[in-house]
């Protein structure tokens, strides 16, 4: 096995380029090392300028997601072996604007996060809750907000207003969960064409999902509840509101 | 102030520099296997408005009475007019598959 390894990373900076290039880096290889250890190497000891987002370095913060040999990925959970001796090619998250080499602008992601009100809404009352009532909603609670379910999605890359995976399945999460009252605060943006309904359930977000959360199943099943409200409202219009 | 300025459009200052935005291409769904197998999916609905069609088109001959029923017949024994049901059978299958794509495990 060779003892370094290949980077292919992309270098945009607004200032100078016109378009986004790629740059080769040769890194040491260590079985244990994963590519945001390569990167790191390079800003450490080759090119201080390269940007790039990370934090925990544990697969939990979500800001090292890149895509990697075309791949949304957790740069922090992903090995280098499992591309050598091949080279790795690293890129910002596609469909996102780029802001200057890996790092993407991400307030879109953040505005639409918001407007799906991804939080416990509840007049009064004590929170009180089951282990089996925390089951049913558990597994959204553990998206980390790393975008990575957006940058595989190709509805939201053709159509940007799409609220998307993440957001939905949050926004889903809390819909569930027996001490929320806010399903129908949520319903008027969920229900939207941006929202559910421009979903054609490509089921990619859920592939790449590092945290196995299931977005394309939220959005279906949110598409059922949608559906059952809207017909609920056609038989009794009185009752609907 | 600028028209685009007005628009309210972002422009490009020291904080806050100029985006790079990648276009989409329109082969998008060529570029990989999954991508390519949805779009396949999604085409097979076709012959499943087609095979919704001829049953419904089936189940009003039934009603018009056995001679009625019989030209429907006649006519569905020409080729240009029935795919194969091997075809059918398989487009129905791959559109039916849609559900196994989610993990549903909170359903």
């Amino acid at each position: 096995m060779a003892e370094t390894i290949q980077l292919e990373v992309t270098r945009y900076s607004p200032e100078h380029d016109a378009a986004p290039t790629f740059q080769r880096f040769e890194v040491p290889y260590r079985k244990d090392w994963v590519v945001l250890d390569a990167l790191n190497y390079i800003k450490d000891k080759l090119d201080g300028s390269l940007s790039y987002r990370w934090s925990c370095r544990m697969g939990i913060c979500g800001s090292c997601g890149m895509m990697v040999n075309g791949e949304p990925k957790l740069t922090c959970a992903t090995f280098l072996s499992s591309y050598a001796p091949d080279a790795v090619r690293v890129e910002p998250l596609r469909y996102f604007p780029v802001v200057r080499d890996l790092v993407v602008e991400m307030t879109d992601f953040m505005v639409k996060l918001q407007k799906v009100k991804p939080w416990i809404i509840r007049k009064d009352g004590e929170y009180l809750q089951t282990p089996q009532q925390l089951d049913v909603y558990k597994q959204f609670s553990m998206c980390i907000n790393c975008m990575l379910c957006y940058a595989a999605c190709p509805v939201y890359g053709l159509d940007p207003l799409f609220t998307g995976p993440a957001a939905i399945a949050l926004a889903q999460r809390y819909n569930i969960d027996s001490r929320d009252q806010g399903a129908k605060e949520r319903m008027d943006i969920l229900s939207q064409h941006e929202g559910i309904w421009a979903c054609t359930f490509v089921g990619e977000c859920t592939e790449v999902c590092p945290k196995h959360v299931d977005p394309a199943g939220a959005i279906q099943q949110y598409k059922l509840t949608a559906a059952k409200e809207w017909f609920k409202s056609l038989l009794m219009p009185w009752g609907a509101k | 102030m600028t028209p685009h300025e007005a628009k309210g459009a972002t422009q490009y200052t020291t904080y806050h520099p100029r985006w790079y935005r990648t276009r989409v291409s329109t082969y998008w769904w060529l570029g990989k296997w999954y991508y390519l197998k949805f779009v396949l999916r999604e085409l097979s609905s076709i012959f499943v408005a087609y095979f919704v069609v001829i049953t419904l088109l089936q189940i009003h001959s039934l009603s018009r009475g056995p001679e009625a029923y019989a030209r429907f017949e006649e006519r569905m024994r020409n080729p240009r007019w029935t795919p194969s049901p091997f075809s059918l059978c398989c487009s129905t299958r791959s559109h039916g598959s849609i559900s196994r794509r989610g993990r549903w495990s909170c359903a």
